[in-house]
């Protein structure tokens, strides 16, 4: 409240107009019932306020400022040490790298070697086995003529004393593990004046290098 | 001054608040900025690396559970390379093939009536493998200058039986890598003479770290009458093979020697045609090397042991040896190849002690003329040595 308003007083009271603000306080508690408080009153208790509420503004300023540096630093603290523990771990193992990639260097240098090992192969590589087998396998009136190999394909012809002799060298050649297609594409039977049959035949086989897969030295 | 200029310092109380309410809030601001927001990324920062870091340890650990299987396999897998590439000529020329076939009728007694030699052909360029590894997928695993090569003969031959079967034997085992494209056969039985004609394919790998040398020939040179020969010989098929050349196709044990700085360990021993390379030992070494070599044993029950500087085979029980069955001959097969260059000091001395009752052949080939790799410590019984 600043002011006094619509309120009259006698001259002759010698009342000075500048001690009436004085009288406001009695004025103030007279209606104190209707929590009427003087302005000065006011002002001192807002003055008083204003300065419990800067301390604590301030303080607590303080307060939270240090919890705002302090929990994260706590955590990068404790989230830099699992880190370096991590590192750590990882810096221990660390040259188990080098050997998995010399590992796939390797394999893959093998590989590249390999692919050009499998360019020279050929089943003829195992030709020397074929002939062995044959040498085994083929039955003691059989002879071969005329042979050509190529890449394993096998075209022979040659001669019997009878039908069973090459039935049996069918058998016989089929039975073998690298050996696949046997087929006989002709027979012909003759008899000679004494009365002593002949069969001629071709047949035809495939043989599987079974090397191929192995070293490429060679089986002694 | 301040009193000259009329400038009254004095600050009111509700300033000083204001201040005081402007500080609170600028502390709390530093502490954000400079203070919060910098932890919290630096927290952030670690624990993005601390997530990283625990994937890469996942996958570590799990590698390094594996680490004595990548080890073994990278061993093998580079010795496989090794011997593959030691079954290949460092070169192709037509005077080594020339040099071959004759060769082949010295040692097998083989007749090549004529031979048709065509050029080589380049069939393959090393280093354009991509790399399998996970982490560096896609890219070219190493850079090099070798190259597949590839020499078509076709040869006429005429045979014994025996012999043909020994062409044969001695195209398909040969150190250095064959393969009969075609072969066509027919037997005279009048004769008992096997002939035909055969195609035959020779390879090679060249490189700068693969130096070729022509083969050696020794034949007197000069004539009076380039028209007419006094020294004509018709009867080299005859020939009787001092050198031991047929240990170049049938061999027990093998010593590759290259230069350390090849695609290949400079030293490598083995068995012949050994795929589980249980037998294989070998070292990197540009320099001296010992290297021993026994053998043990009679009638058909032999042991062998060998050792390459402090690695031995067998690994364990060293001096049991191990047990072999040789061929008909007890061969050693050295193939060894030229200096690449002076700083190439790669040799082995080697000490050869047989204690079987069969002789043991060593044949050395490929070595270089001037500085030899193989140099001989000591040799102990029944030994014969053919460079």
């Amino acid at each position: 409240m600043d002011k006094l308003k619509d309120i009259t007083y006698d001259k002759k009271n010698f009342v000075d107009v500048s001690t009436l603000p004085n009288y406001i306080t009695n004025i103030g508690a007279y209606i104190a019932p209707v929590n009427f408080v003087p302005n000065n009153i006011i002002a001192n208790s807002k003055a008083k306020d204003n300065g419990k509420s800067i301390k604590f503004i301030f303080t607590a300023s303080i307060i939270a400022s240090t919890l705002l540096v302090l929990v994260p630093f706590i955590t990068m603290v404790a989230t830099k040490a699992s880190r370096d523990a991590i590192q750590k771990n990882v810096d221990r193992i660390k040259d188990i790298e080098s050997v998995v990639n010399e590992y796939y260097n390797a394999k893959d240098v093998l590989s590249d070697a390999q692919t050009f090992k499998n360019l020279t192969i050929s089943n003829d590589d195992a030709l020397v086995e074929f002939i062995s087998t044959l040498e085994t396998q083929m039955p003691v009136d059989i002879s071969i003529k005329n042979m050509n190999v190529t890449n394993g394909t096998v075209t022979l012809s040659g001669g019997a004393s009878s039908k069973n002799s090459i039935a049996l060298l069918i058998q016989k050649l089929s039975a073998v593990k690298n050996i696949t297609a046997v087929k006989i594409g002709s027979e012909t039977e003759t008899r000679d004046a004494n009365d002593i049959v002949t069969v001629t035949f071709s047949l035809t086989c495939q043989f599987i290098n079974a090397d191929a897969t192995k070293s490429a030295i060679p089986v002694k | 001054m301040l009193k000259k200029l009329n400038i009254d310092l004095k600050i009111s109380e509700k300033d000083k608040k204001l201040l005081l309410i402007l500080l609170a809030f600028a502390i709390l601001a530093c502490a954000y900025y400079f203070g919060y927001k910098n932890l919290t990324d630096l927290t952030q920062k670690y624990d993005q690396e601390a997530s990283v870091l625990r994937k890469k340890q996942i996958d570590l650990v799990q590698k390094n559970s594996n680490r004595e299987k990548y080890v073994a396999d990278t061993k093998n897998d580079q010795n496989t390379y090794s011997i593959i590439f030691s079954n290949y000529s460092n070169g192709t020329s037509q005077d080594s093939s020339l040099a071959f076939i004759n060769k082949l009728e010295m040692i097998t007694g083989s007749w090549i009536k004529s031979a048709t030699l065509s050029d080589s052909s380049m069939i393959y360029t090393f280093g354009n493998v991509n790399s399998s590894n996970p982490s560096t997928s896609g890219t070219k695993v190493y850079s090099s200058d070798m190259q597949g090569y590839k020499t078509t003969l076709t040869l006429t031959y005429e045979a014994k039986y025996d012999q043909w079967k020994n062409l044969i034997k001695f195209v398909n085992n040969y150190y250095s890598k064959n393969s009969i494209d075609s072969v066509a056969m027919s037997y005279n039985a009048v004769t008992g003479l096997v002939s035909g004609t055969m195609t035959l394919s020779t390879y090679a790998i060249t490189g700068s770290q693969r130096p070729f040398t022509a083969p050696k020939i020794d034949s007197p040179t000069g004539t009076n009458n380039i028209f007419s020969s006094n020294v004509f010989d018709s009867n080299k098929a005859d020939f009787i093979d001092e050198n031991g050349e047929y240990i170049l196709s049938d061999y027990d044990y093998f010593i590759l020697l290259n230069s350390a700085t090849s695609d290949v360990d400079s030293c490598i021993i083995g068995k012949k045609n050994d795929t589980s390379k249980e037998s294989i030992i070998s070292e990197n070494n540009n320099g001296t090397e010992g290297v021993t070599v026994r053998v043990a044993g009679s009638a058909g029950n032999y042991t062998i042991q060998y050792k390459l500087g402090n690695i031995t085979y067998p690994a364990t029980n060293y001096n049991n040896g191990i047990s072999f069955t040789p061929g008909n001959t007890l061969d050693l097969l050295i193939m060894s190849s030229p200096r690449v260059s002076d700083a190439d000091k790669n040799t082995i001395k080697l000490n050869i002690v047989n204690d079987s009752d069969m002789t043991l052949n060593v044949k050395v080939c490929n070595d270089d003329t001037k500085d030899p790799r193989v140099k001989y410590e000591g040799k102990t019984g029944s030994v014969n040595i053919y460079n």
